[in-house]
């Protein structure tokens, strides 16, 4: 007979303990699962009812002569199917009971027991559980007490007495006041970020207690979906940044803060114009058509950052970012959930990773005022060297020569008065600022954030900027010591002036590609005052008939394009504690986003005068609405010592509207009014209008087990069911399990006294997630509207325009990841390695059919991805003397492939913005996207060469492989001449301090990664209608220069392949960036009246070493398609930006 | 667990089933489509505008004229795609061969999609007749265009209603297109209403004389694929009397009462002139257009001289070539409306002079062309584009007549005579033998029926002929490049036109045409 007693190394926990036999402990040990499920089920059931059935059928042999009580509770368990639960602590004083050795029901034997202690007992199930009996409040002791960290007060901290859950808070003070049965009592004090203390009371009616704070980062709390848990409990792979990482870089958007800090995710910023869209890949793209970007959560509340939500521009081009009219100085955290048994919590939208967003809020304590701000100046960091008007004259003029023709432009000289540099001209050095006046503080169990902040950068292409005002509130009310409630409120407007993007109006190129193509002869305006359009050069020479590009500089000032854009997000939440460790929280969540976008070329500008006469107007509105319910309950319970279990179930219901619309029209008697009298163009058959509406429900299941035992051996399992809209009849359900095991191999005893190793946690994980991002209605098949007039009257007609797939269901990711963290000389070198490996099923693809069927695609079920790879995060502390550095490195390689893709044996990214056949492709065996096309092995140097090449050219070409060796070059000469997907992707941050100053340094890279720049075949073929790069002239083949770069030109210089894809497009985009330099200053104070104030000075993108020849290797002007990556086509120029900040709180 | 379980399983039963239905909020539906008349009228009027799309784009046009000595381009280098079509530089990846591709497959399938579904609907039967019967017209055209393009093809007989009919299918025998061609014909001959009972808002709609017309073009094509053409082995697919029952069927339609020569060629083609007198008799069957967004075609901008005031975007797509406008003779009244050779510019009136290039004065180095060309430069073209009219009858009819009789007869001169004599031409000399005649016609069809998409068709039935204008013209490569010295037009490939690498990518088991 013996039991299990408390142990006194237990350290941590606060919550109630319950000791179970030893044949209970066997029996967990045998169905662990099935035990803690009963558990949390069977306390629900204790609030219902606590009477049993068998207790009184069920009998037993015991008899007790002045022993301890729990004798015979051990009697009972060895006789009957019943087991006790219990704490030491309330039966180990009933040491001297009594009971006649007799038969009775179990009923019978414990009411003769108990009758002699002051417990009760409730059954359930075949648990028997022992409580002492309510009694009226003694009169107690009484203790009141301050803590402080250093000189400050602490309020907000837990302060527990030891062995109950009796408990209260210290106020903004600091200061805490309780009553207490036993003046001997230990008093537990907590609080996040601070080392958890135990103080006995002993009589003292007053206590001070110094916190200090916990500089053991596995003490953080990470934030989970549905929950937090502490990090060195975490069994899945969760990477967090901090509010003050993202301080580090200037930002407009919270997912540049991401960028180059998390090892395994990849940010690339489709454009750097201000407000541009960004592109992120968590591990990997995992899907071919469906959505990629990972689902961000914030508040709480789930959003898909989908670019079409907004409203586009004429046609193409990136999207501006949704994302951006979101505040960053709001952020406290964000967390990134990569490996299945973190992102199943989000079952079918959790494939592509989860990105969860928790903006700050108030603590106890004395309000707090604090004022952010800086001011800076951004700059072009680098430009094309295109030909000067001398240049592009004798250009011409040598292929004028070559093709018999007279010079086109016989003076080269004379046009150098009009030597126009386009590039100059667009760009300019832009201001930034941004402020931001946030006071937080909490109250009478009140806290509060309110945050008000105004950001606005002006663009270093003339006419593009980016402005946002945003307010936040965020409230935390204690009702009582059972309810919450609270509620996040935020509510932003953006608004984005954006350039005229390539692709508009097809051949036409958008503000950059026009700039780099305009002919340097031109000049800017005519005699008259007017701007030039490209056909002026035939006032020189009808040979040039140059490309109708418009004058970029008549798109700085005669293109109005703006888009407003309001968002408000908010939730109300409450929060109720039924029992001790089981909560119910609800919360009801809306996302109300409306973009209202104006384009307006005006008759200065070609568009508006040649292309459409008299102005052209468009105005496009988008409307999502999104609203979320979700209920969940949460019980948290550690059982005796060593067992701590948490339990989450959860219902939620998302259900999203999304309308748009949009007008155009021409041809205005003025262009004074612009958009706002849109009605009043006179358009050949009136305005075009076009129309959207779409909706889609999400309704879930969500639950979530976590076991740790002895805080070393952790165990969660999660679930989700996901039932969506989007699916076929009969797909529309899907399931989505996880479960995850981490060992902490530090807490075993042959590692705790290790002094080298102060950490070690193995990790494994495994799961299935989804993805839903396919748009709506897609299972069903349609027809489209067309026109047509008989003797002219117009008539509407229908025609089919997409099959339906009445089988179409989810796309499943299956995940598995092995993960080590390991802390060194007392976590002075953290390592924190990751392998995963992905594997995607049933891809939601496109599939091209044969066209003969009259359709070009369908979205079937079919085929499979896979990802896979390592990630690395190495934080040190160098130095922590006097002279402080920490530094952080991360890397992370994946390897992507398609490793079926069902019934098609390839397809390829069709919409490219040139007229290219086919210039990436999907294919089995390849990774995602590779660039396909023609290979170019140099050029052909001399006769020799052009002897050995048999399919036809001439000396000065390129000599295109052939590669199935038929004497042509044709489409089966294709092969995969680039990959956009990096080999590797890294960060280096490094933190100085020395005494007031600080230094932080932040490098960001990207390697072995292809880039797709369609720009060289505009203007790097030597065609005499756009201006071409100097180095396309200068390195060219000559007889004189026989080892040159590039082909020579011509008659039929571009005739074999160049029009093709060929690999002298594809470059590499490898780079290492110098991201961002900050030195700051904190001001010493004298004063109380001021807390702190910082000075800082910081520089963006000061450097980068590349090979790319274009303005920014990271780059992708095709937005967030995974087929069709990094690809520049005349995209936003790279800033170089200077900044000046103040940081100031009273 | 098991209470766990039992949960989902309740709230799952009873609460979110019907949530997750989709209703669609702003597309139509085939499930709930192809009910009445209502929906039967929309189904074909759709199959017409799936017609017009690649009639009214440029795709069909450039590939059946710019190989043609009579239309070139300008202003591309060789990479180009107009440039390639003219020089015989085109390959299987050329865009504007894949947009016909694909054009022709969604008309064929739209039209496909009338014969399957209409039959099943609630409406008279007069009406539901008439409608499957122009569908068919519009499915047999296609296919024709089709077929003249590629030779062998997929033959889609049904249209595609799920993804099992969407499945891949390799190349049927031309013969066998033909086939399909003639049947759907020869119904659509039967069911359709003639000409003169169609009025209001119907005219323009596919009548009994235009599949007449169609089937008789189509025996004269079927039956010119022969050994004497020069057409290789194995597309020779003549069958006996293909020129007796063209001929037998252009009789009916010249015999048929309504459809005749126009007196004036200007109420066909006259710059500001011919839009007031469109739907007139000559016309047998054309494409709809008027000129709202969507309702019109985009094709005068690639006639407009070059950079010239009556096109928005520089132009110069389809040019006239010199010698094809040279051998035009001063007194054809076709020659002033066919081609534009002045416009007026700040106020100055520029003509073209061929001894003049490159002045300041008209900016093209050869005229532009006024057939196509719209008056104004209002967003989309409002001219109709004829498929079918009586002067292509009248020039088939004298065509046959000399392949059955294996020279002219006197009913063939008189068709021939009809043409030119309304084009201020005289009578063609008499005597004439069988290859003088033959000649006689395709030079009079190309002058008569220029940028009516005739030209490559017309080309096929008559080899020699073609060949031998296109290398007497500018051979290969106009002013702008010098003649190319690797191409010829005997290479097998230019008797057909390659299928696209795209169908070929989707579908590799697709065969290719020889020579590419």
């Amino acid at each position: 007979m013996h039991f299990s007693t408390q142990t006194a190394h237990e350290r941590r926990s606060v919550f109630d303990r319950i000791v179970l036999s030893s044949q209970t402990r066997f029996y967990m040990k045998v169905n662990i699962l099935l035990f803690l499920l009963t558990a949390f089920s069977s306390s629900l059931l204790l609030a219902i009812d606590g009477s049993g059935q068998d207790i009184e059928k069920e009998s037993v042999t015991v008899g007790l002569n002045g022993e301890a009580l729990a004798s015979g509770l051990k009697s009972i368990e060895a006789q009957s199917s019943f087991r006790f639960t219990y704490r030491v602590s309330e039966i180990s004083t009933y040491d001297k009971i009594k009971l006649r050795t007799g038969t009775r029901s179990v009923k019978t034997t414990l009411d003769l027991l108990l009758a002699q202690t002051n417990l009760t007992y409730n059954q359930i199930g075949n648990y028997i559980v022992l409580s002492p009996k309510e009694e009226a409040p003694v009169q107690g002791f009484n203790v009141r007490g301050r803590v402080t960290s250093g000189d400050e007060p602490l309020p907000g901290v837990n302060v527990i007495v030891k062995g109950t859950t009796q408990g209260t808070s210290t106020d903004a003070d600091g200061r805490f006041t309780m009553s207490l049965d036993d003046p001997d009592a230990v008093l537990i004090f907590s609080f996040i970020g601070y080392v958890t203390q135990e103080v006995a009371v002993r009589s003292r009616s007053e206590l001070n207690v110094s916190m200090s704070s916990d500089m053991q980062s596995l003490e953080e709390v990470v934030v989970v979906g549905y929950g937090t848990v502490n990090k060195r409990d975490l069994t899945g792979s969760v990477a967090s940044v901090s509010s003050e990482q993202l301080k580090q870089v200037p930002i407009t958007s919270l997912e540049q803060g991401i960028q180059g800090r998390v090892a395994g995710v990849q940010v690339t910023q489709a454009s750097t114009a201000p407000g541009g869209g960004i592109t992120i890949r968590v591990r990997g793209g995992t899907s071919i058509n469906a959505g990629n970007e990972p689902l961000y959560v914030i508040d709480g509340f789930p959003i898909y950052n989908d670019a079409t939500m907004m409203p586009s521009t004429v046609d193409e081009g990136v999207s501006p970012n949704p994302l951006s009219t979101i505040n960053p100085s709001d952020i406290e955290s964000i967390e990134i959930l990569k490996d299945a048994s973190a992102t199943a919590i989000y079952g079918a939208r959790g494939a592509n990773g989860v990105v969860i967003i928790t903006t700050k809020r108030g603590k106890p304590g004395k309000a707090r005022i604090s004022y952010e701000g800086y001011y800076g100046v951004q700059e072009v960091a680098k430009r094309y060297e295109m030909m000067n008007a001398a240049d592009y004259a004798t250009m011409v003029n040598e292929i004028a020569e070559r093709k018999g023709h007279a010079p086109y432009l016989p003076t080269p000289e004379s046009y150098e008065n009009n030597d126009t540099d386009w590039q100059d001209l667009i760009f300019q050095q832009a201001p930034i600022q941004n402020h931001q006046i946030s006071i937080s503080g909490g109250d009478r169990g009140l806290n509060y954030t309110f945050s008000g902040n105004y950001y606005d950068q002006e663009g270093i292409v003339k006419n593009s900027g980016f402005k946002r005002y945003s307010f936040r509130v965020n409230l935390d009310k204690e009702v009582n010591e059972r309810f919450k409630i609270g509620n996040t409120l935020s509510i932003n407007r953006s608004i984005t002036n954006s350039l005229v993007a390539n692709g508009e109006n097809s051949p036409q190129n958008g503000i950059i590609g026009a700039a780099l193509t305009a002919l340097p002869i031109l000049p800017v305006k005519d005699e008259n005052g007017n701007y030039v359009f490209a056909n002026y050069a035939n006032k020189y020479s009808t040979r040039l008939n140059p490309r109708d590009n418009d004058n970029p500089v008549a798109l700085t000032t005669g293109y109005f394009d703006e888009m407003i854009s309001d968002r408000v997000i908010g939730n109300i939440f409450g929060e109720y504690k039924i029992l001790d460790g089981l909560k119910f929280h609800v919360s009801f969540g809306a996302d109300l986003a409306k973009n209202n976008r104006e384009i307006y070329f005006d008759r200065t500008t070609y568009y508006g005068s040649v292309k459409n006469e008299g102005g052209y107007a468009r105005t496009a509105y988008s409307e999502k609405s999104s609203f979320l319910n979700e209920n969940m309950l949460t019980y948290n319970k550690t059982f005796g010592n060593d067992h701590d279990l948490n339990v989450m179930l959860a219902y939620t219901w998302q259900n999203e509207v999304f309308k748009s619309h949009s007008i155009v029209n021409v041809n205005f008697i003025t262009d004074i009014q612009k958009n706002a009298g849109i009605e009043t163009g006179n358009r050949a058959g009136g305005p075009s209008i076009n129309a959207s509406q779409q909706r889609w429900d999400l309704v879930s299941w969500v639950g979530r087990v976590n076991y740790g035992f002895k805080h070393k051996y952790l165990f969660t399992a999660t679930a989700r069911m996901d039932g969506s809209s989007r699916f076929g009849d009969g797909n529309k359900w899907g399931f989505f399990p996880s479960g995850a095991f981490a060992w902490r191999v530090s807490d075993e005893n042959f590692l705790s006294s290790s002094r080298t190793v102060s950490d070690l946690k193995l990790r494994v994980s495994y799961g299935l997630t989804g993805n839903t991002e396919i748009g709506t209605y897609r299972s069903l098949a349609a027809l489209e509207n067309v026109r047509y007039s008989f003797n002219g009257n117009p008539v509407i007609g229908f025609i089919p325009s997409s099959l339906g797939n009445p089988d179409l269901r989810w796309e499943t990711t299956k995940q598995f990841d092995i993960g080590l963290d390991l802390g060194l000389l007392n976590d002075r070198i953290v390592l924190n390695m990751d392998y995963y490996r992905k594997r995607t099923d049933d891809l939601l693809l496109e599939v091209t059919l044969p066209i003969s069927s009259g359709f070009t695609t369908a979205l079937k079920n079919s085929g499979s991805v896979e990802n896979k790879g390592v990630e690395l995060g190495l934080t040190g502390r160098v130095l922590d003397k006097k002279f402080k550095w920490t530094t952080n490195f991360n890397i992370a390689a994946n390897r992507n492939l398609v490793v079926d893709l069902g019934e098609s044996d390839r397809f390829f990214g069709l919409d490219l913005p040139v007229k290219f056949i086919s210039a990436t492709l999907v294919q089995e065996g390849y990774p995602l996207g590779a660039y396909y096309g023609l290979k170019v092995d140099g050029v052909i140097r001399n006769e020799e060469e052009l002897a050995a090449y048999k399919p036809a050219a001439q000396v000065g070409d390129y000599r295109i492989v052939d590669q199935n060796d038929d004497g042509k070059i044709d489409g089966d000469d294709r092969v995969i001449v680039g990959n956009p997907n990096p080999d590797y992707i890294y960060g280096w941050n490094n933190n100085f301090e020395y005494g007031n100053f600080s230094l932080n340094v932040f490098f960001q890279g990207v390697e072995g990664m292809d880039v797709l720049n369609i720009n060289l075949i505009q203007f790097e073929n030597l065609a005499v209608k756009v201006n071409n790069t100097k180095r396309r002239f200068t390195e060219r083949w000559t007889p004189e220069n026989p080892n040159a770069k590039f082909p020579k030109y011509g008659p039929g210089e571009q005739a074999v392949g160049s029009n093709e894809m060929n690999s002298q497009v594809v470059e590499d985009g490898s780079h290492l960036r110098l991201k961002a330099v900050t030195l700051g200053y904190n001001v010493p104070l004298k004063s109380d009246k001021i807390h702190s104030l910082k000075f800082y000075v910081t520089g963006k993108n000061l450097f980068t070493i590349t090979d790319y020849s274009g303005y920014n290797p990271e780059v992708n002007s095709r937005g967030q398609s995974n087929v069709n990556r990094n690809i520049d086509w005349g995209a936003y120029p790279l800033d170089r930006s200077y900044v000046f900040g103040v940081n100031l709180t009273f | 667990m098991k209470s766990i379980r039992i949960l989902f399983l309740i709230a799952i039963l009873s609460s979110c089933t019907d949530v997750l239905d989709e209703y669609p909020m702003d597309f139509i539906g085939p499930a709930n489509f192809y009910k009445n008349q209502t929906d039967a009228l929309a189904a074909i009027n759709g199959a017409y505008s799936a017609l017009k799309t690649y009639y009214a784009e440029d795709s069909y046009l450039l590939m059946t004229e710019l190989p043609t000595e009579a239309v070139g381009t300008y202003g591309q280098t060789l990479a180009g795609e107009n440039a390639q079509l003219d020089e015989y530089l085109w390959n299987d990846g050329h865009p504007d061969i894949l947009a016909f591709y694909t054009n022709a497959y969604r008309a064929l399938n739209a039209a496909s999609s009338v014969v399957d579904r209409v039959p099943g609907t609630e409406m008279s039967e007069e009406l539901k007749n008439r409608i499957i019967g122009e569908a068919k017209f519009l499915r047999a055209l296609t296919n024709f265009n089709l077929v003249r393009f590629f030779g062998d093809i997929p033959l889609k007989r049904n249209s595609s209603r799920s993804l099992d009919d969407a499945a891949k299918v390799d190349r049927d025998p031309a013969a066998d297109v033909y086939e399909f061609i003639i049947e759907d014909l020869e119904d659509a001959v039967d069911i359709l209403p003639l000409r003169s009972t169609l009025s209001g808002a119907n005219i323009g709609r596919a009548t009994r004389e235009a599949a007449l017309t169609l089937l008789a073009k189509v025996y004269l094509q079927r039956g010119s694929m022969n050994a004497a053409n020069g057409v290789p082995e194995s597309l020779r697919i003549a069958q006996a009397n293909d020129f007796e029952r063209s001929a037998q069927l252009l009789e009916a339609v010249m015999t048929g009462g309504y459809h005749k020569l126009l007196d004036d060629y200007s109420h066909l083609w006259g710059f500001g002139v011919s839009l007031e007198h469109e739907n007139n008799e000559e016309v047998i069957f054309d494409i709809q257009n008027i000129a709202q967004n969507g309702f019109g075609a985009g094709l005068s901008d690639r006639v407009a001289p070059v950079n010239s005031p009556l096109t928005k975007s520089e132009g110069g797509t389809m040019q006239a070539e010199l010698p094809f406008y040279n051998s035009f003779a001063d007194d054809d009244v076709r020659k002033a409306i066919t081609f534009c050779t002045s416009y007026v510019i700040n106020g100055v009136t520029v003509v073209y002079d061929q001894n003049n290039i490159g002045g300041t004065g008209f900016r093209g180095p050869v005229p532009g062309f006024y057939k196509l060309l719209k008056p104004d430069l209002s967003a989309q073209d409002p001219n109709n584009f004829v498929v079918l009219r009586y002067a292509d009858v009248l020039l088939m009819y004298a065509e046959a007549l000399n392949e059955i009789n294996n020279g002219p007869v006197e009913d063939a001169y008189d068709a021939i005579n009809a043409v030119r004599n309304r084009a201020g031409l005289e009578d063609l000399p008499e005597g004439l033998t069988y290859a003088e005649f033959k000649d006689a016609v395709f030079t009079e069809r190309r002058k008569e029926l220029v940028l009516e998409a005739h030209g490559w068709f017309d080309s096929q039935r008559h080899f020699a002929w073609a060949k031998a204008r296109v290398e007497a013209s500018s051979g290969f490569g106009s002013s702008d490049f010098g003649p190319s010295t690797q191409i010829t037009v005997e290479d097998p490939k230019f008797r057909l036109m390659p299928i696209p690498r795209a169908a070929r990518d989707i579908n590799p088991s697709l065969s290719q045409n020889s020579g590419y």
